[in-house]
């Protein structure tokens, strides 16, 4: 099951989102143009159906309140509206479609309130809020039925989808140096430590026939290199170590602490790529690699979408990397992140018939689209 | 009026870019009757030297043959000529070879540098430097972005002049594409220049007849 569709208004910087998608789908954009934002529809939700302690009140407070999650550009409407369409492969009707506006309460506690949920199923409707019950008491509308066990029954596919949705954004110096930082570990958002946690929490037979397969990657893509294992030191904590080639027999062994910035990001984007065969939100994979690596990217992630067979694993990509964007097998969906004339929000453009027209007839996304979300004109200095 | 669009444009280096927005600019200004030609966001690109563009010449003649407008600016550099540049990059064998219509593809005669100088006066005023330092056969020069360097290293003055010229083993300085680029919006006569450089006069040509009678290359 794949999302097929997002519809929303007044999210983050956007005013208005209406985009279909089929397969990869790469995000590019201006350095602040909102490709994180965009994302985060997808992590919002998954806040809202987190078993442990997740829920609207919740995902709403992790980003410091309505005003903060409101479009800036729309003073008028007070409230957010999402709309996500997942469909089976190869369906005509999404299996599911589901709805949820939502607005801060004025006064009393200043909780954020439903405005509208709804679900379909084949394009019938399941339930629509607010209902009676919901008219007699108020402090119903602080919960989603999404997010309520006993209340999802009939639609729970939808938040099992977004429960398992992952995002990747490494930052190498959060998993080196974690005794600096005394940081939140997201459960399932691998920014730094989380990472080596998860290895840790994955069976060994998968982690191993894992890491066996990044092993072989790496010995292609970086010089010297000869072996990458999982290791537990004496107090039990978790360590990746890997073995250069080394003129002394024993030398040449490293830990995550020593590896390189790039080296890191490409474990831990394989890992993720391996991990899931549902939502992934991969920000920037680009970073720190090579540029030849970065090239091979879109093949990654097709053939990571391949292996996981019909599950599907549908993967989101934001990224400014000609080179990514160059290769030749890429395809999917393109969305194109740019400035609204008044410069207070951000649209989203998909390309146009002209712009696909030339795409087919062999040029790049690199060539064609990536020029419009050039954030200067001419050179900064 | 009716606006047709250039669906990419790319060139070698930024100034090359400004020399394109300017050329367009001219040409809208210079027709009266038929379309406006304007650059779809994003563009013209900057393909940092001609390996990229050459690479993308096949994609390119796809596109103009579909009906989308190209534009590209390359400098001539060292080769003899620009039918002999064309042959080669379009893979063409017959004299003088044929580009699609929606295709303008112009070499600058011998870098984007001999079109400007070829305004010297402008030039030398812009860059305070007396005008009888300035070649005066714009064509001609072997090296033209060699020779501005050479004439900025002996004579420039002021500071953000000075900063035009590369450290060594660099290209060009840290302000030279911002300067040229101010030259190119702000000073640079076009029509004094086309007077005296035959290919600036032949893309300025090419430029105003484009589209310039219901869309039709004469």
């Amino acid at each position: 099951m794949d999302v097929s569709r997002i519809k929303a208004t007044n999210w983050r910087n956007f005013r208005k989102i209406d985009v279909e998608l089929n397969g990869t789908t790469y995000l590019l954009g201006a350095n602040g143009s909102g490709k994180s934002n965009f994302l985060d529809i997808f992590r919002f939700i998954r806040d809202i159906v987190n078993p442990k302690g997740g829920g609207l009140q919740y995902a709403v407070e992790e980003r410091k309140g309505m005003t903060k999650l409101r479009c800036l550009a729309s003073r008028q409407v007070p409230g957010i509206d999402l709309e996500i369409e997942l469909k089976e492969n190869g369906e005509e009707v999404p299996t599911w479609r589901y709805c949820l506006s939502f607005s801060g309460e004025k006064g009393g506690k200043r909780r954020t309130l439903i405005r509208k949920e709804e679900a379909y199923k084949n394009g019938e409707l399941i339930f629509s809020r607010p209902d009676d019950k919901d008219k007699d008491d108020k402090d119903r509308l602080a919960e989603t039925y999404l997010e309520q066990t006993n209340a999802n029954k009939e639609f729970r596919e939808i938040s099992a989808f977004f429960q398992k949705t992952l995002y990747l954004h490494l930052i190498p110096q959060l998993l080196k140096y974690s005794e600096m930082f005394v940081s939140k570990q997201t459960e399932s958002d691998p920014f730094g430590q989380g990472f080596l946690s998860q290895l840790a929490d994955t069976p060994e037979k998968t982690r191993v026939s894992r890491l066996g397969r990044i092993e072989k990657i790496l010995k292609k893509a970086l010089p010297k290199f000869e072996e990458l294992q999982f290791v537990k030191d004496k107090h039990g904590n978790p360590h990746l170590e890997m073995r250069h080639k080394h003129w002394r027999p024993n030398a040449g062994r490293q830990q995550e602490d020593q590896f390189s910035d790039g080296t890191l990001r490409l474990i831990a984007l394989l890992w993720t790529l391996m991990s899931s065969n549902n939502l992934i939100l991969l920000e920037e994979p680009e970073l720190s690699l090579h540029e030849k690596l970065v090239g091979e990217i879109p093949k990654m992630l097709q053939k990571a979408r391949r292996s996981t067979g019909k599950a599907g694993g549908q993967i989101f990509v934001s990224t400014h990397s000609k080179a990514l964007l160059s290769d030749p097998s890429i395809s999917g969906t393109f969305l194109v992140l740019t400035p609204t004339e008044s410069g207070e929000s951000t649209q989203i453009e998909q390309p146009t018939k002209d712009e696909l027209k030339a795409i087919e007839l062999g040029m790049s996304p690199a060539d064609i689209l990536l020029p419009k979300t050039s954030p200067i004109q001419g050179e900064l200095f | 009026m009716e606006e047709v669009q250039i669906f990419v444009a790319y060139a070698e280096d930024a100034l090359s870019c400004e020399v394109m927005k300017r050329l367009v600019a001219f040409r809208n200004e210079r027709t009266d009757s038929g379309a406006v030609l304007t650059f779809r966001k994003g563009f013209p690109e900057n393909k940092r030297g001609f390996g990229g563009i050459k690479k993308q010449i096949p994609a390119m003649k796809n596109m103009a043959d579909a009906g989308l407008l190209v534009f590209v600016l390359t400098d001539l550099d060292q080769r003899d000529c620009s039918p002999e540049l064309i042959r080669d990059w379009f893979k063409l064998n017959d004299s003088k070879p044929n580009l699609p219509e929606d295709f303008i593809f112009r070499v600058a005669e011998r870098e984007t540098e001999s079109w400007l100088m070829a305004d010297y006066e402008s030039l030398s005023k812009f860059l305070s430097i007396p005008v009888a330092n300035f070649p005066k056969a714009p064509d001609a020069i072997e090296r033209p972005k060699q020779e501005l360097l050479n004439i900025l290293r002996r004579k420039a003055k002021k500071r953000c002049f000075k900063e035009m010229i590369p450290e060594p083993g660099g290209h060009v300085g840290p302000e030279y594409n911002n300067q040229m680029s101010i030259f190119v919006r702000n000073h640079w006569n076009v029509d004094r220049a086309s007077g005296r450089s035959n290919s600036l006069q032949r893309a300025l040509n090419k430029l105003i007849r484009f589209g310039g009678h219901n869309g039709s290359t004469p």
